[in-house]
């Protein structure tokens, strides 16, 4: 049986380069945000204000050396796979810290990639920061953000102004770029589709039940927004069949509603995430053990 | 399942104007068998004599020349086949018994000639004719090119068969991208009113024998045929001669021009190759470049179920790992499990695979999914 002479061509090195743009946006606005704007008012020095920018030069260069020891070669993926840890990042974490965490984070996803090739590892990364901040007490969320966060109105929400990641709160942009990347064949769009449907009915409903200022203010909360267009459809890290892709998505969005508005975790999302894909992973391997 | 389909993209293969004859080869290879009655009894022969007898129909000489020897050789399948091989004179003497002008008036004799006709029963207490003008691989244009030079040809076979067998209408199916065949047609449609186009949307494998009933809603009453059907009848009841040529896509990344070559039927494939213009190394694939055999020994004879040539640039394509996209499940016709099968290394077998290549086409690591599907 031959192969196939034609093939689809995807255009993967376009949707590369729009998420690589979309990712600088996103960096561009977290250190307007963590950074300027309380510089300008007053609340951080300028040291504090500008040390954010050191986030991403540290996890850019860790990845790029990691990656060319351990494949030899550089990759656009090693330039996005930096730049969003170092996205994720709470605004106020120890530099030092970040780096040790960040480079064993990347030297540990080449060492096991191979053996569990669906777990989602970029979760795991900030499910680690959020161990990290919790044994050592760090604050997990911006704490200038924290007490800002009650005067934000719901557009503020909307254009990044609450409490996650320092360049993940933007929601208007990760729509954004959700949008273009819906029009990507290989991106499984269905996923962030169906988990935003689910979290959307669960709000409502909960809206209903008990019309709550919080509720609505949390409704808008970015890090689920990010984690659902960014980590969840990472293909190798979600489910193929698309019953199971269903499931999948549902139980994400509903794990994360609860997560971040009964147990108020505000980065919920990545938690639900890590246990979806734990449980899944889980599943996928007894599935496909008795045949090999 | 249209969106389902929608997939395959143009390649941007630029195609000759016209049709490239090569219908004088110097041997011509026809296959014979054993039970097969020899008529011909000199070794020097004319082009339409009649050689011998298969299943009760005539086999005529495509060429004059001198009959040389029993050769086998192995088809694309990798059978053996016996051929009797003819070398050409060149002098194109003709014993042609037929109809050289052609008639565009159905006489008595022409319905006796349908009605008489075994293979015709299935038109018998039918309402209408489907005639499929659509090619089943999308690189494929014989079709277009042929109702282009036949259409008239065509409608008039289609005419003789109405009126055999009280047909009441018939509907021509075609591609809505194939504009060469759309304009062919609708330049002359006005005289057969009962005559209908019917556009379909350029998919594929929606011509895929599996998936065209379901696709195209057949009825009991309906019979359906293809263009090439039509015109081996013309050729049989008007023309009262076999066709001895087939229409031949030839095109691929390896060629300078692509082209539609009209080549005699048992041409050597070699001598077709000599006559093109390759650009260095190349694979060679027969029939469709989505699930086509690759010919690995060129010393094999072109006959009547080749339909086209593709000519590939040799590339070292390196199979990836699968990166779970899943888009072999999402496109599958059949909605069989295609991942599963490449996941288990071939042990779950997907019993309904027509073996389309849609998978194969879609995946972004090149795995070639099909040979892990049908194991049979």
């Amino acid at each position: 049986m031959k192969k196939s002479y034609v093939h689809y061509k995807d255009r993967l090195e376009i949707y590369k380069n729009i998420t690589f743009v979309f990712l600088i946006l996103f960096l561009g606005f977290g250190i307007y945000k963590n950074g300027l704007t309380y510089y300008f008012m007053g609340r951080l020095s300028f040291k504090d204000a500008t040390s954010i920018i050191v986030f991403p030069i540290i996890s850019i260069l860790e990845c790029g050396v990691i990656e060319r020891i351990f494949t030899k070669k550089n990759t656009k993926n090693s330039l996005i796979i930096g730049l969003l840890c170092s996205l994720m990042v709470p605004p106020l974490f120890p530099v030092l810290s970040f780096m040790i965490l960040t480079g064993c984070f990347y030297i540990l996803y080449f060492l096991l990639k191979d053996h569990f090739k669906t777990l989602c590892f970029l979760a795991i990364y900030k499910g680690i920061l959020m161990l990290y901040t919790f044994i050592f007490s760090v604050p997990l969320e911006n704490f200038i953000e924290n007490v800002n966060s009650y005067f934000y109105g719901t557009i503020d929400s909307l254009f990044g102004y609450g409490i996650g990641g320092f360049g993940t709160t933007n929601i208007f942009l990760i729509l954004l770029l959700f949008l273009i990347l819906c029009s990507y064949f290989y991106y499984k769009k269905e996923l962030p589709i169906i988990s935003m449907v689910t979290y959307c009915i669960l709000f409502f409903i909960c809206l209903l039940l008990r019309p709550d200022q919080f509720i609505l203010q949390s409704f808008f909360d970015s890090s689920f927004f990010f984690c659902t267009v960014l980590l969840l459809p990472i293909t190798t890290s979600s489910p193929v069949i698309r019953r199971v892709k269903i499931l999948y998505a549902v139980f994400f969005g509903v794990l994360s509603f609860f997560l971040i508005h009964f147990f108020h975790i505000k980065e919920g999302a990545y938690l639900s995430l890590i246990f979806v894909n734990f449980l899944w992973s889980i599943v996928h391997k007894l599935v496909y053990k008795e045949f090999k | 399942m249209e969106k389902k389909l929608r997939l395959i993209q143009e390649e941007n293969w630029q195609f000759e104007e016209g049709i490239w004859e090569f219908l004088t080869p110097k041997k011509i290879y026809l296959p014979i068998q054993k039970e097969d009655t020899i008529l011909m009894k000199q070794k020097k022969i004319k082009k339409n004599d009649c050689l011998w007898v298969h299943n009760g129909e005539k086999i005529y000489s495509p060429i004059s020349g001198e009959i040389q020897k029993i050769v086998i050789k192995k088809n694309y399948l990798k059978e053996k086949c016996t051929y009797l091989l003819i070398q050409n004179d060149f002098k194109e003497n003709d014993n042609y018994e037929g109809v050289s002008n052609t008639t565009m008036i159905i006489t008595n004799d022409i319905i006796k000639r349908l009605q008489q006709k075994k293979e015709l029963e299935k038109f018998k207490n039918k309402k209408n004719i489907i005639l499929c003008g659509m090619e089943e691989e999308p690189f494929i244009k014989n079709r277009s090119v042929l109702h282009k030079i036949y259409k008239k040809e065509i409608l008039l076979q289609l005419d003789v068969l109405k009126e055999a067998f009280q047909i009441e209408g018939i509907r021509i199916l075609l591609k809505e991208n194939d504009e060469d065949s759309i304009l062919a047609f609708e330049q002359i449609m006005n005289t057969y009113p009962y005559i209908s186009i019917q556009m379909i949307p350029g998919v594929y494998p929606n011509t895929h024998p599996v998936l065209f009933n379901q696709y195209f809603k057949i009825l009991d009453d309906d019979v359906l045929v293809t263009t090439e059907d039509i015109i081996d009848l013309y050729y049989e009841i008007i023309k009262l001669r076999h066709r001895d040529f087939l229409f031949l896509t030839i095109t691929g990344s390896a060629l300078k021009k692509s082209l539609i070559a009209k080549v005699k039927i048992g041409t050597h494939l070699k001598e077709v190759i000599q006559n093109l213009e390759i650009l260095g190394s190349y694979d060679l694939i027969l029939n469709c470049l989505l699930n086509g055999v690759e010919i690995m020994d060129e010393d094999f004879i072109l006959t009547e179920d080749v339909r086209a040539l593709f000519f590939m640039k040799k590339q070292e394509e390196k199979e990836e790992s699968c990166i779970l996209c899943g888009k072999c499940n999402e496109v599958c016709p059949m909605n069989q499990n295609p991942y599963k099968s490449v996941k288990t290394k071939g042990n779950y077998k997907n019993k309904n695979c027509i073996s389309c290549g849609l998978c194969s086409y879609v995946c972004p690591s090149k795995i070639n999914i099909r040979k892990y599907l049908r194991r049979d």
